[in-house]
């Protein structure tokens, strides 16, 4: 498939991208914590992906290639839109339109509730603590695959795993204590 | 191992990434300390917990019209080629090129303003000044070459330095 996208076939991409395009969208989101940004980081992640094929070396894992590149987008994405808040902040007009806009409607309480659990125990992570986190601890990639994605080495992504897995226990046992009582 | 090393190494001991022979010591450790041994069963759980939670959640799809939408906007722009072999390895060189002249002209800015610093002094003085400094010259730096001999009157107090260099020449003195 790739071999056919590198040759020009075009109609080759959606097939290769398929199988990932829900959990990428998963951890856009969780990377993120906002819907509409996990949709422009995935979109983003995709056309990069699509771009960049020829440089992709076959040898390697194409799914951790494109969540590499769905990482790096989700930073770049923080960074603008960091950007973007300090100039609505300066704003008070666009700042009231933002407050103002909408919820996206979840029609299930509990997927809500889940989620709100969930971002409250990854709020108390840095962005790279929660990278590492979710690439290692939630998507189950080994460290050494971490450290390729995430970018750094192996000894950075152990130190950051290590702060976000006890910051994550303090959370959980100042909030969520019923979460620990379920593990067995 | 003391329960302080172990405590650090408990969050890698529950994720199994700690090399054999320490992940032995720390188990070793957990199962006589039972102050370690929970500290270990609490964080094993919350990583658990967050990652059943993360499953559980569902995070949606892209809706089939979303999804096509985004294939044909990626589709519709272009493969970009894959560098050719002087791009692969005239970049890096002219990156380390570019980045090197960046450096050297950094440190000719830097050498040039400490100078820029120095230089104006002289010009600011004004004429007693100048006067002042013809008649009483500034001390030359310190420089372990350089003797000194200090005179002080016992009367008023006043003390005169005078400095001479390696080959005993005076060379000027200082109050």
């Amino acid at each position: 498939m790739i071999e056919r996208l590198r040759s020009g076939d075009t109609a080759a991409f959606e097939p290769l991208v398929a199988p990932y395009r829900q959990p990428l969208y998963g951890l856009a989101l969780r990377l993120t914590r906002n819907a509409e940004d996990a949709q422009e980081v995935s979109q983003e992640a995709f056309l990069r992906a699509f771009k960049y094929i020829r440089r992709f070396d076959v040898e390697r894992s194409f799914k951790n290639w494109i969540t590499k590149i769905l990482v790096h987008a989700a930073r770049h994405h923080a960074h603008k839109r960091f950007r973007q808040d300090r100039l609505a902040a300066a704003d008070p007009v666009r700042e009231r339109a933002r407050e103002e806009a909408p919820e996206r409607p979840e029609s299930d309480h509990e997927r809500r509730e889940l989620r709100s659990r969930l971002m409250d125990c990854l709020d108390v992570l840095t962005p790279r603590e929660r990278e590492v986190f979710l690439l290692r601890d939630v998507e189950g990639l080994n460290i050494q695959e971490t450290a390729k994605v995430a970018g750094g080495s192996a000894v950075s992504v152990r130190v950051h795993l290590s702060a976000a897995r006890r910051k994550i226990r303090d959370r959980i046992k100042l909030r969520h204590p019923d979460l620990l009582e379920r593990i067995s | 191992m003391t329960c302080r090393a172990a405590t650090s190494k408990i969050p890698l001991f529950v994720g199994g990434e700690l090399p054999a022979s320490k992940s032995e010591n720390v188990r070793r450790h957990i199962a006589a300390c039972p102050e370690c041994r929970a500290e270990a069963d609490e964080i094993a759980r919350a990583r658990l917990a967050v990652r059943d939670l993360a499953r559980a959640e569902e995070t949606g799809d892209w809706s089939p019209d979303a999804w096509r939408r985004v294939i044909s906007a990626v589709t519709g722009t272009g493969i970009r080629p894959k560098p050719g072999w002087a791009g692969a390895r005239l970049r890096p060189l002219l990156a380390g090129g570019l980045g090197s002249l960046v450096l050297a002209a950094g440190l000719l800015y830097i050498i040039r303003s400490s100078r820029l610093v120095e230089a104006p002094v002289a010009a600011m003085k004004t004429e007693s000044e100048r006067a002042m400094i013809e008649l009483f010259p500034p001390a030359p730096k310190a420089d372990p070459d350089v003797t000194s001999v200090t005179l002080v009157s016992p009367e008023t107090g006043l003390k005169i330095i005078w400095f001479y260099n390696r080959k005993f020449e005076w060379q000027g003195f200082g109050k």
